[in-house]
């Protein structure tokens, strides 16, 4: 598949997300907190896929969140920015033993990323607002958040793990830098 | 770690932090305003059907045992109890102001508001604020500071932003929320605020005597609530005895996490546009 055309089915799986998290993702609350379901799709899809498409997916869906939902772009692109990170990081580290050690790394990945996310939304609010009383806020919302992302990851993570069999453009410069 | 390794790690953090610092300079310059006004335009209708379709499926999983009808049964009741509050309070408030209102029966002439239904098609997703997003924008009227309000005739909150086709109904309950409410026993004048929690407080004078159940309603000393819009009910209250006020937390009457429609009372388009006048002056 081509660049152009992978791009194209990234921007839509990520519109897709966003869709979903905008409209009935809120109505289907789990452990008190409506989950995220895009932040906990985009670790398994960092963890399985790499941090070159991990950013480019956290850059989309952060902008199509910050167009449809009541955050700004750029807050939104920032709360999904240390999943690219992440990734980043963990394609350096990964041993090459498959899902044994992606899956746990994934769900861990959503439990860290939902809290980054929770501390980079909570900034702004309290930089917006009267303030946040963090220590309830921490307990009821970033807890919830990141056991509720985690669990979703569970099931997520599979479907990415798939997607591997499919190299989204990959290209001639990718294979060559790839080890024999 | 390879020079294309690096190079390829350098360009992503790069990357992704000059586009936090561009959409924030387009945001900071007002050009994310049409983007926004498009998008909304576009995929808003996409989220209501969405969220219509998945509505039923979310009542099933919620109350699975009942199949949705408790659901379906306590959301009516609750509507119900809330119409009959809201209707018990402002009876409560015609008798308390009935004759302050007989003596200027003759020079008060109260237009009725105009109040025009709004679909909710999204709701805030970070977990620290109530906001919710509504399918009705500039283009129908709707300005910043109009207030919104439940089928019951509650306030649930107030336009805090607007697009073209949508817009953002803050309500009573986020952080950045003030309302400014009245205790209808007492008549102490108070302001409500919300915190990241959802929570509803206010404080009040101990010799206000409030008790549990007691309702608060809208004292439209703002400017551009309308008074006597029922907020919500008393259910408890904490502090010392030496402190000059009583922090008191109030249930809102309209059932927050659940509106679907809500109304939004466009006919104080013009009290917006003179307090704003004179902010500019």
């Amino acid at each position: 598949m081509s660049r152009a055309a992978s791009l194209a089915v990234l921007i839509a799986v990520c519109w897709l997300l966003v869709i979903a998290q905008t409209s009935f993702a809120p109505a289907f609350p789990l452990f008190g907190v409506g989950p995220n379901l895009l932040l906990a799709v985009l670790c398994c899809w960092a963890i399985e896929r790499g941090p070159g498409e991990a950013a480019v997916a956290a850059a989309v869906s952060g902008i199509l969140m910050g167009l449809l939902a009541f955050q700004g772009m750029a807050e939104s692109v920032a709360a999904l920015a240390p999943v690219a990170f992440a990734a980043l990081w963990w394609s350096g580290a990964r041993p090459n033993d498959g899902a044994a050690t992606g899956w746990p790394a994934a769900l861990a990945l959503a439990a860290v990323a939902s809290m980054l996310h929770f501390a980079a939304l909570a900034v702004t609010v309290e930089l917006e607002t009267t303030g946040v009383n963090w220590l309830e806020a921490v307990r009821d919302v970033m807890l919830p958040s990141a056991a509720a992302n985690s669990l979703i990851a569970v099931f997520a993570y599979w479907p990415a793990r798939w997607s591997r069999r499919i190299r989204f453009g990959e290209d001639r410069r990718d294979r060559a830098a790839a080890p024999p | 770690m390879t020079r294309i390794a690096r190079r390829r790690k350098f360009q992503i953090w790069a990357g992704l932090i000059g586009l936090v610092a561009l959409l924030a300079a387009i945001a900071a310059a007002g050009w994310a305003a049409p983007a926004e006004d498009a998008a909304s335009g576009l995929f808003g209708p996409v989220q209501r059907e969405v969220r219509q379709w998945a509505e039923p499926i979310s009542n099933l999983i919620n109350d699975f045992e009942e199949f949705g009808r408790l659901e379906g049964e306590n959301r009516a009741l609750r509507e119900r109890i809330e119409q009959l509050e809201a209707s018990n309070a402002r009876l409560r408030e015609e008798q308390i102001r009935a004759p302050a209102r007989l003596a200027l029966r003759d020079v008060i002439e109260s237009s009725p508001a105009e109040l025009l239904p709004a679909n909710v098609v999204t709701r805030d997703l970070t977990g620290l604020r109530t906001v919710i997003g509504i399918d009705l924008g500039a283009g129908d009227g709707v300005a910043a500071g109009m207030p919104a309000i439940a089928a019951g005739g509650t306030l649930v909150g107030v336009v805090a932003e607007v697009r073209d086709r949508t817009a953002f109904v803050r309500l009573v309950t986020d952080p950045d929320s003030a309302v400014r409410v009245l205790h209808q026993i007492s008549r102490a004048e108070v302001v409500a605020f919300g915190d990241t929690l959802g929570n509803l407080t206010l404080e009040i004078p101990w010799t206000a005597g409030v008790e549990p159940g007691q309702v608060f309603v809208t004292s439209g000393l703002d400017g551009l609530i309308p008074y006597g819009l029922p907020l919500g009910r008393a259910i408890s209250s904490s502090g010392s005895l030496q402190d000059p006020f009583e922090t008191v937390r109030l249930e809102p009457l309209a059932p927050l996490d659940q509106l679907e429609q809500v109304l939004i009372d466009v006919s104080t388009a013009g009290r917006i546009g003179a307090l704003g006048e004179r902010a500019a002056e």
